[in-house]
């Protein structure tokens, strides 16, 4: 099991995250990621760190929880 | 979805030389984590010409040279990454012919590097006209280039900047965001008009007017030195004196080590759509991969071979290349989004999908627009500006094949419903 977390700090709502994994992301009206859920089976690891990847700001982080 | 990281077996070659990626820029440091993350469990040697740690390339003219990042924010690896993810990282270290027959990489330094599986990522570098050796002259490729740059962006100094694109507006932008005199020179009276079609161009290069001294329609014919600065002819015989010149007009592919080898280069690497190169005839040749800058890869939607210059596309590719490495039956078509970003001028300007075609409709809200591209009523592309939610959303749609018309009716409500909100709107 893991968990992704976003740095709002770094978002900047180019939603490619949203694109690849939108049963995790979505982003709101200000253009910032919106965390849909937060616990990363293992079975799924594999697509959110893909998501993950496609931030261009390496935003979001996929880590052991 | 069973647990790859566990349960996949190793490829079968991975006994022997490895994954060799030539390229550690965004799509092939891409390409080898997403190797990793996929289950791939033989060496993986990444080899670079620059000695740089691997970085990435937006940030470079836009808040790496304002300074509001450093060198450090742009790693494309995090720290202690890929040593981690055991990728073996040679930098300074240019290849120059790869011998297929023993499938090698030959490198500059004589080292050769034997494969299993290559994955060219040698991307692109800036083209430089015959002036840009001048002092005072600068394109932007890499973090020297940018630094070299920053140090010339002295508050009240001149510059003129040669060629309209995405990184000549955001060159402006930066170069006024540091005080300095810019003025936007390009040959086009339209410049984005080749990509965005002719009104969404006008529109964007009305909004570049409003914000920098621009020469559009007229091109630069010679740049020379003058008295400590430099001097640019314009094409209508005209002349600009400026301090520094800074040169934004495309690409060279870095494809030189490849000339003598079988893969076949046509405008880029060209490949089939899951990223196999392809030899003169059309056929796969076999365990070589391209992805990013360099790649042309065919692009099943148009029914033709696109090359993209873009970080997504060289991200979504990477993705693929890493699966079909690791499942070579497994290769699935690529389906590019086309999606690109530009920051410049305080605004956030995003595309995807097909944003030529000439049906198009612009819904305005004050600061934030977009235009809606369709072709026989779906929406197949989407220019916003300011306005990420409805870029996703029409993101969304694009690829789901829905019509234009129910993006145009999202957007004229989310457009109501902010001017209802707003007071005195
Ligand atoms: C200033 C700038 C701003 C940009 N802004 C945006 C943006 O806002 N949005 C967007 O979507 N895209 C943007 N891009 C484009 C994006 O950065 C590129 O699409 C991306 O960098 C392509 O990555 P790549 O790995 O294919 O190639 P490159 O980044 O070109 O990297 C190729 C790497 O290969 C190495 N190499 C080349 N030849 C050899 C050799 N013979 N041996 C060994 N190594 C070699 C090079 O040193 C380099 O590190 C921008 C590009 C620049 C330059
Ligand atoms: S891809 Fe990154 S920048 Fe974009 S919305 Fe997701 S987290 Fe934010």
């Amino acid at each position: 099991m893991a968990i992704v977390t976003a740095n709002l700090s770094l978002c900047q709502g180019y939603a490619n995250c949203v694109v690849a994994a939108d049963d995790y992301f979505d982003i709101d009206d200000d253009g910032l990621v919106v965390l849909l859920k937060t616990d990363v089976p293992d079975d799924q690891r594999e697509r959110v760190e893909a998501a993950a990847r496609s931030c261009p700001v390496s935003a979001l982080r996929v880590t052991d929880a | 979805m069973a647990d790859t990281r566990a349960s996949r077996p190793a490829h079968p070659d991975d006994r022997g030389a490895g994954v060799v990626i030539v390229g550690a820029s965004v799509a092939g440091v891409r390409t080898a984590q997403a190797l990793r993350a996929e289950g791939y469990a033989g060496t993986i040697t990444m080899l670079d010409a620059e000695s740089a740690e691997p970085y990435d390339k937006p940030p470079l003219s836009k808040n790496l040279l304002t300074g509001a990042a450093s060198a450090d924010d742009v790693r494309l690896f995090g720290e202690g990454e890929a040593h981690e993810l055991e990728i073996d990282l040679r930098l300074g270290v240019r290849a120059v012919s790869l011998d297929l027959g023993a499938r090698t990489v030959v490198c500059e330094s004589g080292e050769r590097f034997p494969f299993s599986q290559l994955v060219i990522a040698s991307g692109a570098r800036a083209r430089r006209p015959a002036w840009a050796s001048l002092t005072g002259v600068f394109t932007l490729r890499s973090m020297a280039d940018a630094a070299a740059i920053r140090e010339r962006l002295v508050p009240g100094s001149t510059v003129a900047i040669v060629g309209a694109g995405f990184i000549g507006a955001e060159l402006a932008s930066a170069a006024q965001a540091a005080g300095v005199q810019a003025t936007l020179i390009d040959p086009l009276a339209t410049p984005l008009a080749r990509i965005l079609g002719s009104e969404v161009g006008a529109l964007l290069a009305d909004w570049h007017r409003s914000k920098v001294a621009t020469e559009f329609g007229v091109g630069v014919t010679d740049v020379s030195p003058e008295a400590g600065s430099l001097r640019v002819t314009l094409s209508d015989g005209r002349r600009l004196n400026a301090d520094t010149v800074l040169v934004g007009i495309g690409v060279e592919l870095n494809v030189e080590w490849l000339l003598d080898s079988p893969i076949h280069l046509d405008g880029g690497v060209l490949c089939d759509a899951s990223g196999r190169a392809l030899d003169a005839w059309g056929d796969p040749v076999p365990d070589v991969f391209a992805v990013g800058d360099v790649s042309r890869w065919f692009a099943p939607g148009r029914g033709a071979h696109v090359r993209v210059e873009h970080w997504t596309n060289a991200v979504e590719q990477s993705q693929v290349v890493a699966r079909a490495v690791v499942d070579p039956g497994g290769a699935a078509a690529h389906h590019p989004s086309f999606a690109v970003w530009s920051d410049q001028f305080g605004s956030k300007i995003q595309m995807s999908g097909y944003t030529q075609a000439e049906d198009v409709v612009v819904v305005i809200d004050g600061e934030r627009w977009v235009a809606l591209y369709a072709d026989g009523g779906s929406l197949v592309g989407v220019v916003t500006v300011n306005w990420p939610r409805l870029q996703m959303l029409a993101r969304r749609t694009i690829a789901s094949g829905g019509t234009r018309d129910v993006m145009v009716e999202q957007a004229q409500a989310l457009r109501e419903h902010a001017a209802a909100a707003r007071p005195g709107g």
